[in-house]
């Protein structure tokens, strides 16, 4: 079942084409990794499907519904975002940041279930036992884990991750990567924009790459992520051989 | 960083400390009185015993003027607190960003407006009016605003050029019934009659209820104004409402008691630090520190230097920016 579906988006901002007739739909269950270089527009097309940002042209629908029409509090029971840090100066604690992310699902009134859901996120990124915490004072990698805690208990079908693993440790990377096909498992359509190709090529089902605004390729990594496609996109010179451990392409630079 | 304590604590101290103002300031003055004289006006009131002088003296001057302090403060805090939340600075406070001076503008032309004789109620109004507006403006300069502290800048300013402009034309108009250059500049409850006080009441408690209302997507808004949209907070709905709030609780706090600075900045500072940043407990137990404040000031401001009164802004300024020093220089937030 297609969850997320965008369709020819396009967003020009003073002139210039940033995202440039870029259609692509996820299904439930399914974790997309968008990669890129700088510029290339990952981070609009995110925001576009958050329902941010309007799109110059084109459509996106999440769970069937267009976003477009969707109000703020309805759109916060379709997707939960997780996007680059803004917390330096947050004085509540970690509960109390992870438990907002039940705001959207107040009406529900249901607080036993409430905590329980809060509960149960920060475990499954390891920020239990930082919950008595205030957020301002965790370490970069803390606040990002606390973040996805937060965007977990939002239980929304489309979770949608802007470099999520941009601060973590390799550990935590991979751990933080188990927790989106965990989510993906139950039902859920994730997005995730990603700087690191290793982690895209090893954790998502398919991967869209952009350039320029373009989508370049989509499909499963090893489709995607060849030699020559990434050596123009990143204009750099790569090569793709098989992971020698895992059932994956693994992306190496060559050296000018 | 201070501990943070149970809000349980918080507000049986403060409301403790409320009731311990209020009878404080019952009496103090220049008049004697004790708790015999208050219990007999009491019993007064209700139709028990024959009328003393100090009767009247508790029941029409100082009662009302205990509780306009109580609720002007109240009322100080949690537009402070919300001013805060919304701007999401911790300086953002209804004297500084200019709401309090536009208030006093908006309060002369209410009394402008009316016939001779004037109603309170119009005054109080005029000054809702014109707070709101001044804090729409400072909506629309914080959206083109990057640093936080532009904006307190520019409040600054404003607040500066309003309160120059409301001494002058207080001045200059020279009428009885236009309240005095003091009591506009440096606020005053010496002036307070039932009659303000009752019109003062419904602007104070309206506005609070709505920031009360808007506390949990306040608090929501600390993330960040992309996060709070993420989690369902319609954030410039939220905005446009607190504002309103704002304008609304000051309109009334400034045409009871004239333009008073501080305590809209240090009381939610010194609490926050206290009980955390949740603005359920926040808002309410800011409004009981706002009521000690400022009744407790008073009974300074009319005491000190007996039988002359201090205007209650010097007091403010003279204890509040010392423990705001104190606070900045601490980093308490």
């Amino acid at each position: 079942m297609t969850t997320i579906n965008a369709s020819g988006i396009v967003v020009a901002r003073g002139g210039r084409t940033i995202l440039d007739s870029v259609s692509f739909d996820v299904a439930a269950g399914e974790v997309v990794g968008v990669v890129g270089p700088n510029g290339a527009g990952k981070s609009t097309l995110l925001r576009v499907l958050a329902g941010d940002l309007a799109p110059d042209d084109g459509a996106v629908s999440l769970a069937g519904e267009d976003v477009a029409a969707a109000t703020v509090q309805r759109l916060a029971r379709l997707r939960s975002f997780v996007g680059p840090l803004s917390v330096s100066d947050v004085l509540f604690r970690v509960g109390d940041v992870v438990a907002m992310g039940r705001h959207p699902g107040r009406a529900d009134g249901n607080a036993e279930l409430d905590g329980q859901l809060v509960a149960q996120a920060m475990a499954r990124v390891d920020v239990d036992h930082l919950a008595d915490r205030e957020l301002r004072t965790l370490s970069s990698g803390e606040q990002q884990r606390v973040n996805l805690a937060r965007a977990i208990a939002q239980q929304s079908p489309v979770i949608l991750l802007d470099e999520p693993t941009s601060a973590l440790d390799v550990a935590h990377q991979e751990m933080v990567m188990a927790v989106l096909r965990n989510l993906a498992g139950q039902g859920g359509a994730v997005v995730a924009v990603l700087h690191d190709l290793n982690l895209a090529a090893a954790h998502t089902d398919r991967v869209l790459l952009l350039d320029g605004g373009v989508s370049v390729a989509c499909g499963p990594a090893r489709d995607v992520l060849t030699g020559p496609r990434l050596s123009t996109a990143y204009a750099t010179p790569m090569e793709v051989i098989d992971h020698p451990f895992r059932d994956c392409p693994l992306v190496l630079t060559s050296g000018r | 960083m201070i501990q943070q304590r149970s809000p349980r604590v918080a507000y049986w101290l403060l409301g403790t400390g409320v009731i311990v103002v209020m009878l404080v300031g019952m009496l103090a003055g220049s008049v004697d009185v004790g708790l015999s004289d208050l219990w007999h006006m009491v019993g007064y009131r209700f139709g028990v015993g024959e009328e003393r002088l100090t009767d009247s003296v508790l029941w029409s001057i100082r009662l009302p003027r205990v509780l306009a302090g109580l609720t002007a403060g109240a009322g100080l805090a949690v537009a402070g607190v919300a001013l805060q939340g919304v701007f999401r600075n911790r300086m953002a406070d209804p004297h500084l960003i200019g709401v309090a001076p536009a208030a006093g503008l908006g309060a002369v032309a209410g009394i402008a407006l009316t016939a001779a004789g004037g109603s309170p109620f119009i005054m109080m109004a005029g000054a809702a009016v014109g707070g709101v507006l001044l804090a729409l403006l400072m909506r629309r300069i914080a959206e083109n605003v990057t640093d936080s502290a532009q904006l307190v800048l520019v409040g600054i300013a404003l607040g500066f050029a309003l309160l120059a402009l409301l001494g002058a034309i207080v001045l200059a108009w020279d009428s009885p019934r236009v309240p005095t250059f003091n009591f506009w500049v440096f606020g005053g409850l010496s002036g307070v009659t039932w009659s303000t006080f009752g019109a003062a009441v419904p602007f104070v408690l309206a506005g609070a209820a709505g920031v009360v209302t808007m506390g949990r997507s306040l608090d929501i808004l600390a993330l960040g104004e992309d996060e709070a949209r993420h989690l369902g907070v319609d954030v410039a709905r939220l905005r446009l409402l607190t504002l309103v709030a704002v304008g609304v609780i000051v309109g009334g706090v400034v045409g009871l008691a004239g333009v008073i600075g501080f305590i809209g900045l240090v009381v939610p500072m010194l609490l926050r630090a206290w009980i955390g940043p949740a603005h359920r407990h926040l808002v309410l137990v800011s409004a009981l520190g706002g009521a000690i404040a400022l009744g407790g000031l008073d009974i300074l401001a009319r005491t000190v230097a007996a039988p002359v009164e201090i205007p209650i802004g010097l007091i403010t300024a003279i204890g509040g920016a010392p423990v705001l020093v104190w606070l900045l220089l601490r980093r308490v937030r």
